[in-house]
């Protein structure tokens, strides 16, 4: 069964080439086959450290038994979804409204995803238009590719600058 | 709350030239003095080596099919913005305002910072921080600012490292490129008071450590914009710090500063226009961060500004639409104009070109902006090589540019330059004159080297940093080409 699922969206969306840019630019992805094994997944990445959680649909049940606080600046994870991911290039997606602060995938050092496969577009492009598809317009949407880097200091690349310094897309099919 | 990020700067001081200074007026001094002044500077060989090898290393694949094929239509983008750059404007403050943002049309910098000091005045700002914008240079923002009691932050990692050293950025995109690692160490451990390692991972987590506390509590964000929406009204900035997502996210009120040609017609034209700045800028497939924002917070929500005010500047630049130097605010600030241009890297970066913008663009820019006799010398800043055009995502022709602005200066300027050339131009007009001409050059070889630069004439502020090549082998290959014609290769 899980086979015959997993064969034709293959076809349509290939996780392994999202998995592989967003390692190229330094972050890390898995894709496993169900969502409670995905969601295992998001807690052991924030283990028994302060997390903040975004209340929203795609990660109902995310927060059961972890240590989640209210503030963004007192935590060291933030666990957000995302609108979609681009193949091309590991971006992604994220729109921001009352569920969804501007602040869970930014002031905390690492950033987890939770996202399904379904969301996955070839391009960046793609994931431009997910985001321009969107009505209302959200006051503040962004797209992430890797963690945070700077190339100020001699133009070498230097990680976690501002922005967090760790990100962990996980993927799952439905 | 005032700015620790800035806490122990009295332990600095500044050493830099005053023309490479910020905190001190833009005061334009003659360009051979100050790029003789510019080469000679120890920091100038590094930052040229720097530069050097990263256009060697973006030689080698510049322009990829793929990326090709981008800069094609990211060069039509931005010339069907042009062609009707105040109905885009116009569409652009509708929506912002529409989104319950408020824009502001500032004439002048003068406008510009009035109009930013009112709103950190009314909104009662003690602390302001700021993401890298070039029209915030332009307009001469911070020192304003700080005259009118508002603490000014420079979050961005480079941009930081230069205003601790009170000095204007030295690139577009790479505003420290002029400082060696061991320069921002010495700094960093100066302002902080402590010994520091000298890796660049713990020089930016010292910087992420000082600024973190000021991104939790400052009154005022102000960023910049690379491109503004006109069909959504979303103000998109594109960074790898994350910087621009805490001014625009955490403050209560957001100033973006933008020139009015970075409208651009359609949100889905970022999907071309963000890979294409960032191969050009850094040979990135995409930013890290492409951060955008459609009016203030909403009802409801956690975060985010109260207010959103957007400053549109002028400063001339609606005089350029419909002349030859139109396509130059095609630009999106990219900088690979910078690194391409051997002029650039040879005197060191930016600060020598003394204007805001520097580079081939500063020069086909600076002339056309603001007080246009300001930086009309600038053009001669190029050796009209073309690896600016060859550079440039999206195909400003600023070679030719560089070429008519010269023009345009030579008309205006009837200087002894112009008399010496006309006379030139009459004696070689003639075999006879032309003949005389290089046996003149033979004779003024005998004279000692150095005669230029010690002449007091009105010639002066020319001559000085420049010299007469040694000319005793004036005329060698035409007699050498004349005694060999006719006989078999």
């Amino acid at each position: 069964m899980t086979t015959k699922r997993v064969t034709p969206r293959a076809t349509r969306s290939d996780p392994r080439r999202y998995i592989a840019a967003l390692e190229q630019v330094g972050g890390r992805a898995v894709a496993l086959p169900s969502r409670a094994e995905a969601v295992e997944e998001v807690r052991r990445l924030c283990g028994t450290r302060p997390v903040v959680v975004d209340k929203h649909p795609d990660l109902d049940g995310v927060a059961d038994g972890l240590h989640v606080v209210e503030d963004p600046w007192g935590a060291e994870v933030g666990v957000t979804g995302a609108v979609a991911a681009a193949e091309e290039t590991g971006t992604l997606a994220l729109a921001f409204d009352a569920d969804r602060p501007r602040s869970t995938s930014l002031v905390p050092p690492v950033h987890v995803a939770l996202v399904p496969q379904a969301r996955l577009v070839p391009t960046y492009a793609d994931a431009v238009e997910a985001l321009a598809a969107l009505r209302p317009v959200p006051s503040a949407m962004n797209l992430v590719t890797g963690p945070s880097s700077s190339g100020d200091i001699e133009l070498t690349t230097v990680r976690a600058v501002h922005g967090p310094g760790e990100i962990h897309v996980v993927l799952y099919d439905e | 709350m005032s700015s620790s990020a800035l806490r122990g700067r009295e332990r600095l001081r500044p050493e830099r030239p005053a023309w490479a200074a910020a905190s001190e007026p833009l005061v334009r001094r003659p360009l051979p003095l100050v790029t003789r002044e510019a080469v000679a500077r120890p920091v100038t060989g590094a930052t040229n080596a720097r530069l050097v090898q990263r256009n060697m290393n973006w030689n080698a694949d510049k322009w990829p099919p793929a990326m090709a094929e981008l800069r094609e239509r990211g060069a039509a983008i931005r010339r069907e913005t042009l062609r009707d750059l105040e109905g885009y404007l116009r569409r652009l403050t509708e929506r912002v305002e529409e989104h319950g943002g408020r824009v502001h049309r500032a004439t002048t910098p003068d406008d510009a910072r009035r109009i930013v000091g009112e709103i950190a005045r009314d909104g009662d700002v003690r602390l302001a921080i700021k993401s890298k914008s070039m029209v915030s240079e332009e307009i001469e923002l911070g020192p304003y600012l700080e005259e009118h009691g508002v603490e000014v932050v420079e979050t961005d990692l480079g941009e930081y490292i230069v205003q601790l050293a009170d000095e204007r950025p030295g690139h577009i995109i790479a505003p420290a490129i002029h400082k060696s690692r061991a320069d921002i160490h010495d700094l960093f451990e100066r302002l902080g008071g402590e010994r520091l390692p000298d890796a660049p991972e713990q020089l930016a987590a010292f910087a992420r450590r000082r600024l973190r506390d000021d991104f939790h509590g400052a009154d005022m964000g102000i960023s910049g914009v690379n491109f503004a929406c006109a069909d959504t009204g979303t103000l998109v900035t594109v960074t790898n710090e994350g910087n621009a997502r805490m001014v625009t996210s955490q403050p209560r009120i957001h100033v973006a500063v933008m020139t009015l040609e970075k409208v651009i017609p359609r949100f889905t034209d970022l999907g071309v226009l963000v890979p294409l700045l960032s191969h050009a800028a850094t040979r990135q497939r995409v930013s890290v961060y492409q951060t955008m924002v459609t009016g203030p917070r909403r009802p409801g929500e956690a975060d985010g500004p109260e207010e959103l005010h957007l400053i549109i500047l002028d400063n001339g630049r609606s005089r350029i639409p419909g002349t030859q130097y139109e396509e130059v605010l095609a630009c999106i600030r990219c900088g690979a104009c910078q690194v391409a241009c051997p002029v650039f890297r040879t005197v060191g970066g930016g600060h020598a070109y003394n204007a805001v913008y520097g580079g081939p663009i500063g020069a086909v820019l600076t002339p056309l902006i603001g007080d246009q006799e300001e930086g009309a010398d600038l053009p001669f800043l190029s050796s009209l090589c073309g690896a600016c055009y060859d550079a440039c995502p999206v195909k400003i022709p600023l070679p030719d540019m560089l070429v008519d602005l010269r023009a345009d200066y030579e008309r205006r300027h009837r200087g002894p330059a112009r008399v010496g050339w006309a006379a030139w131009s009459r004696l070689w007009g003639s075999p006879l004159g032309y003949r005389a001409s290089l046996l003149g050059g033979r004779l003024a070889g005998l004279l000692p080297g150095g005669l230029v630069g010690r002449t007091a004439s009105l010639a002066r502020s020319w001559s000085r940093g420049r010299d007469v090549p040694p000319l005793r082998a004036a005329g060698a290959f035409r007699r050498w080409f004349r005694s060999h014609r006719g006989e078999p290769g």
